[in-house]
């Protein structure tokens, strides 16, 4: 208990008053020689007990009026780790929520914001009331409780803040606060405390409407006992800061076929510009191992930033393989978020085979294959000097033989009319389970009963089925060209993007045709283009894109995630038997675009956001397996390959990527590598820091207090003197209207009895 | 014949009222009090002057033969009421309020009041009175006497008087209807601070001998209304104890536990078939006995005279 004017509690003293005016009483009487002395005694000999414990009572409920008076006037408190009104103990039950964010690792001098934060923790730890249980949650984006229930052990506490770790997560204040919550909820204390030790990030804060974040403060207000929130502030006051927001390859393939170029978005927060800042390109070699450094590969010097700056760095890749690609800039007091990383596959040959199902003679451009080839390997394939890219192989289906599809990353159908079940097979393993590409022309021999038959319908490996009647123009106005071409809106599939630009727009439009195959596609199955795909998106639900239409809106192109690969149907044909796209420029990056997007497979993305699971989908066969996976300080954890709900493939999970840099799973192929689909896994990915974190902007208590006026919450700071500001802030439940009514009851009391007790008439 | 007590505004009030016999009492007076006994001697007296009229039977030969003078015998048969008066002289009598007004300064004061008014009544309707004057024991009796003069004998063993000793009215009534050998009335003024069993065993004896027995119960007004405030303490004027108490507290319940006492003592002498009459000090003495002795009167003659015993 605890007294907040100690001093008039010594009022409490005047409870003697009435004692000692009873007792000066006893000495002040006047005498009087009594004849009726017998009445007198034999009354008193009746009463006195009753007397005197009348005169007692009177006295003490006088005395007791006098002291509560002076209690309630000292406004006593009754602290939690103190005696309650029951005399059992009272206990707090504590949640500290340990700011952990990249934005902590921000420093001012020799200590970060962590460390301050930290320092904070302790020493709440070492005011909380005694007997208080602690419980720990880092908050990041992701909240995790790192001490899940309330430890009376205070030195586990203190060790677990000491040996918390800065992540290179967001800020998710509502997060933190609800996992706290969650622990509290149902913990058995008298007193509920949450101690948010965060620099306040303005975007670490939910909207004021949210409704999750109505909900929250609505149950922490109604909880009894009421929790008790402190928000302590560890930020220095500045928000300035520079960082590298963004890092994208120019291009959706990088290949060694030419330079890569890179795009790095520099960010500058806070009032003043950056000046000379120096990016650097860096580059690890190909498959190296993640501690392996990385190599300056470009560097540029920026003049000045204010606001948002891009800088384009380039290099050239002298053989394929997944790559470490990173943009730095000069560290500053936030280091973490002066670097952004890449994980990049760059591609050195595409092997394209090509199944012509109606070739050619022979020197003169009459089957698709010629066109197909002369489209995507331009180039002397023996011209060691000047290799192609794509590397084209055309055959015919009597040709296929031995040959082993996994030889190649892509394969066209153009025009063919047999398809063999071994081959219809093969391409199914050869696209869901490789993760390879399938490219599909239309021509006269593709039947649409064989085809829908072979490779339509859920477990096939069309976007949909070919329709029975074809595409025909409608009749041309007079003075155009007959049939029909491609349409140029919706242009954001990666394979007709190029021609989004309006000034490459007309060659798009320029091919025209006679006829192609009408696509039935049901709607249900589209989805739009998302370049980055989800996870679910690898599990085989055969999501569909319309890459483009024609210009009377059927579809010309369409694309379908099969398993890891995808599938693109063409509408239309290879050669020039339905059309004289073959003879247009714009078929040369159609092709081309066609096959490396396919050859890379329905991949899921490598460059992640801090926090954001680490998915990887395989080949069923690689179910079971022990998969490594390593992060950027060099921890190695082993996770296994989980089988699919569909059966046909085995995805790998790994949730704990809080630090910013590159992770590595790899594993080598069980057996024989390359049989039966049970290949090695050995994939990059980098992880970043969410782009808003860098944003330094705190909220300051009157912006808390504007934001969520509703809120009940103490704010402290969070370097200054927190115990005296939590002892101060902590004086447990007054109980001076208690004790007031206390001293009106005895009054009260003693006025009633006195009356009641006092002769009548007489 | 001036005396203290004998003030004459009481005496001015009650002087011409008689102290009648309720009951059948010895001897005889001419027609005031009627006796059961005729005819038998009684107890010479004294003599006085014949008159024309006298019965010559009682005519003192001897006297004549030796004086020449004609005298006739008085006898105490002619005296027909004895009132014995008890004044009650014990410690307690000498209570007294501090803001006494008046001539009595305390009980035994206005006892002595009465005593010497009802004397003065009693003699002169030409009865015999006689005073005793006790406290735990009869202290002082002075015989019955019918001559005028006895009223300063009567008086100056009053202002004799000081209080002393406990209260014992029952003893004291044993010892007088003991002494007292005719019947007659016996007065007994007293604060009656005595067990109630020893005073109703005074009062039977005194009855069973044929004495009618009036009570004039006297009490301080302060003993009646007990009107002390603050914090005091009581020192007995008969017994050596003190209780030191808030008189506000114990009031109540010590007016009750008077009244209780003061009712049986009325209820205990009406059983008993004596006058009963409670007597507070703020009331003046004439006023007292006036309104005693005419209700008294009064009552005699619509309620007949006394059966006797």
């Amino acid at each position: 208990m605890g007294f907040l004017n100690l001093m008039l509690a010594g009022f409490a003293g005047a409870a003697a008053i009435p004692i000692i005016i009873h007792l000066l009483n006893q000495r002040r009487f006047k005498v009087v020689v009594w004849a009726a002395m017998d009445f007198l005694l034999a009354t008193i000999e009746k009463n006195s007990r009753r007397l005197q414990l009348q005169d007692l009572i009177l006295m003490l409920l006088r005395a007791f009026a006098l002291v509560f008076l002076a209690l309630a006037l000292a406004r006593p408190t009754l602290t939690p780790g103190g005696l309650d009104l029951l005399g059992r103990q009272g206990e707090t039950a504590a949640v500290i929520v340990l700011d952990n964010s990249l934005s902590m690792g921000q420093r001012t001098g020799n200590e970060s914001r962590f460390d301050a934060a930290k320092r904070a923790a302790l020493a709440i730890i070492d005011h909380l009331p005694k007997g208080a249980g602690t419980a720990l949650v880092l908050m990041s984006d992701v909240a995790v409780d790192e001490i899940p229930e309330p430890s009376h052990d205070a030195a586990f506490v203190r060790a677990a803040i000491q040996d918390a770790v800065l992540s290179d997560g967001g800020t998710d204040v509502a997060g933190g606060i609800s996992k706290a919550w969650s622990i509290l909820k149902d913990a058995k204390a008298l007193a509920k405390e949450v101690y948010v030790v965060s620099d306040m990030q303005s975007n670490a804060w939910p909207a004021s409407g949210d409704a999750g974040w109505t909900t929250l403060s609505n149950e922490l207000t109604a909880a009894k006992p009421a929790v008790r929130l402190y928000l302590a502030n560890v930020s220095d006051g500045s928000d300035s800061n520079l960082s590298i927001a963004s890092l994208m390859p120019v291009d959706e393939q990088v290949s060694t076929e030419s330079d890569a170029a890179f795009v790095a978005t520099l960010q500058n927060y806070g009032s003043g510009a950056a000046t000379n800042v120096t990016v650097e390109l860096l580059v690890g070699a190909p498959d190296a191992p993640l501690n392996e450094p990385l190599r300056i590969a470009a560097s540029v010097v920026v003049d000045k930033v204010e606001g948002t700056a891009q800088v384009r760095l380039e290099t050239r890749f002298a053989g394929g393989g997944d790559y470490r690609i990173a943009v730095r800039a000069a560290p500053d007091r936030l280091p973490a978020d002066d670097m952004r990383s890449l994980a990049l596959p760059v591609v050195e040959r595409i092997k394209v085979l090509v199944i012509d199902g109606q070739p050619g003679d022979g020197g003169n451009f009459n089957g698709a294959g010629d066109f197909l080839k002369a489209a995507l390997s331009p180039r002397d394939p023996n011209d060691d000097a000047n290799k192609a890219l794509i590397d084209t192989e055309v055959i015919t289906v009597a040709q296929l033989g031995e040959r082993s599809l996994r030889d190649y990353q892509a394969v066209i159908l153009a025009n063919v009319a047999d398809l063999p079940t071994g081959l219809v097979e093969g391409l199914k393993t050869y696209v869901k389970a490789e993760g390879r590409g399938l490219i599909i022309f239309g021509g006269d021999n593709v039947s649409s009963v064989r085809y829908n038959q072979l490779l339509g319908g859920k477990d096939g490996l069309l976007p949909g089925l070919i329709a029975a009647r074809q595409v025909e123009p409608d009749v041309a106005p007079s003075g155009e060209a007959p049939g029909f071409g491609f349409a140029t809106s919706d242009l954001g599939h990666p394979v007709v993007s190029f021609f989004s630009d309006k000034d490459a727009q007309p060659f798009l439009a320029a091919p025209r045709f006679t006829r192609a195959l009408g696509l039935d596609i049901d709607t249900k199955d589209v989805a739009p283009v998302d370049p980055k795909a989800k996870p679910d998106d690898a599990l085989g639900d055969n999501k569909v894109h319309i890459v483009a239409r024609f210009t009377g809106g059927q579809p010309a192109i369409a694309e379908r995630l099969a398993g890891r690969g995808r599938v693109l149907l063409f509408a239309c044909t290879a050669d020039r038997d339905w059309g004289d796209l073959p003879l247009r420029p714009a078929f040369l990056m159609l092709a081309r675009r066609a096959v490396q997007h396919v050859a890379e497979g329905h991949r899921l993305p490598r460059t992640l956001q801090v926090n954001d699971p680490l998915v990887e989908v395989v080949g069923i066969k690689a179910a079971g397996a022990q998969v490594t996976v390593r992060d950027p300080r060099g921890g190695a954890r082993t996770v296994a390959a989980v089988p699919t709900p569909t059966g046909d493939l085995a995805r790998i999970d790994f949730a704990d990527t809080r630090f910013s840099g590159f992770y590595s799973l790899s594993r080598s192929a069980g057996g024989s590598a390359g049989t039966n689909g049970d290949t090695a896994i050995n994939t990059i990915y980098a992880a970043n820091p969410p782009r808003a974190e860098s944003n330094l902007d705190a909220l300051d208590e009157a912006g808390v207090r504007a934001l969520f006026p509703t809120l009940d919450f103490t704010w402290l700071d969070g370097r200054g003197e927190v115990a005296s500001a939590i002892d101060g802030k902590r004086v447990g439940r007054e109980i001076w209207p208690l004790l007031f009514l206390l001293a009106c009851a005895c009054l009260i009391a003693e006025s009633v009895l006195a009356l009641r007790w006092a002769p009548k008439g007489g | 014949m001036a005396s203290t007590y004998l003030d004459p505004q009481v005496l001015a009030k009650v002087g011409k009222l008689d102290l009648k016999a309720k009951y059948v009492v010895e001897g005889f007076i001419s027609g005031m009090h009627r006796s059961p006994f005729k005819g038998f001697s009684v107890e010479f007296a004294q003599h006085r002057g014949y008159v024309a009229g006298d019965d010559l039977k009682h005519l003192d030969w001897k006297v004549y033969a030796k004086s020449e003078r004609l005298s006739i015998k008085q006898y105490e048969a002619e005296t027909n009421l004895v009132t014995t008066l008890l004044l009650d002289a014990s410690e307690s009598m000498a209570y007294t309020s501090p803001n006494r007004k008046g001539l009595a300064s305390d009980k035994l004061e206005y006892a002595k009041l009465i005593i010497a008014a009802l004397s003065y009544v009693v003699l002169s309707q030409s009865d015999a009175v006689a005073l005793g004057i006790f406290d735990e024991k009869l202290r002082e009796f002075i015989p019955r006497s019918t001559r005028k003069v006895h009223l300063n004998r009567i008086c100056a063993a009053l202002e004799n008087i000081e209080p002393q000793n406990k209260t014992g009215v029952g003893d004291v009534l044993h010892t007088v209807a003991q002494r007292v050998g005719r019947r007659g009335v016996t007065v007994i003024v007293s604060d009656l601070f005595d067990k109630i069993e020893n005073i109703l065993s005074g009062i039977q004896h005194l009855r069973h001998d044929g004495h009618e027995v009036i009570v004039l119960h006297l009490l301080d007004k302060d003993e009646l209304t007990f009107p002390f405030e603050g914090l005091v303490q009581f020192k007995g004027l008969e017994y050596a104890n003190q209780v030191l108490c808030q008189p506000r507290m114990v009031k109540k319940a010590y007016l009750e536990e008077l009244n209780k006492f003061l009712t049986k003592m009325k209820a205990m002498c009406t059983r008993n078939g004596v006058d009963y009459v409670q007597v507070s000090t703020d009331t003046p003495v004439d006023i007292v006995l006036s309104a005693y002795l005419i209700g008294r009167e009064r009552a005699l003659m619509s309620g007949g005279r006394g059966a006797g015993r």
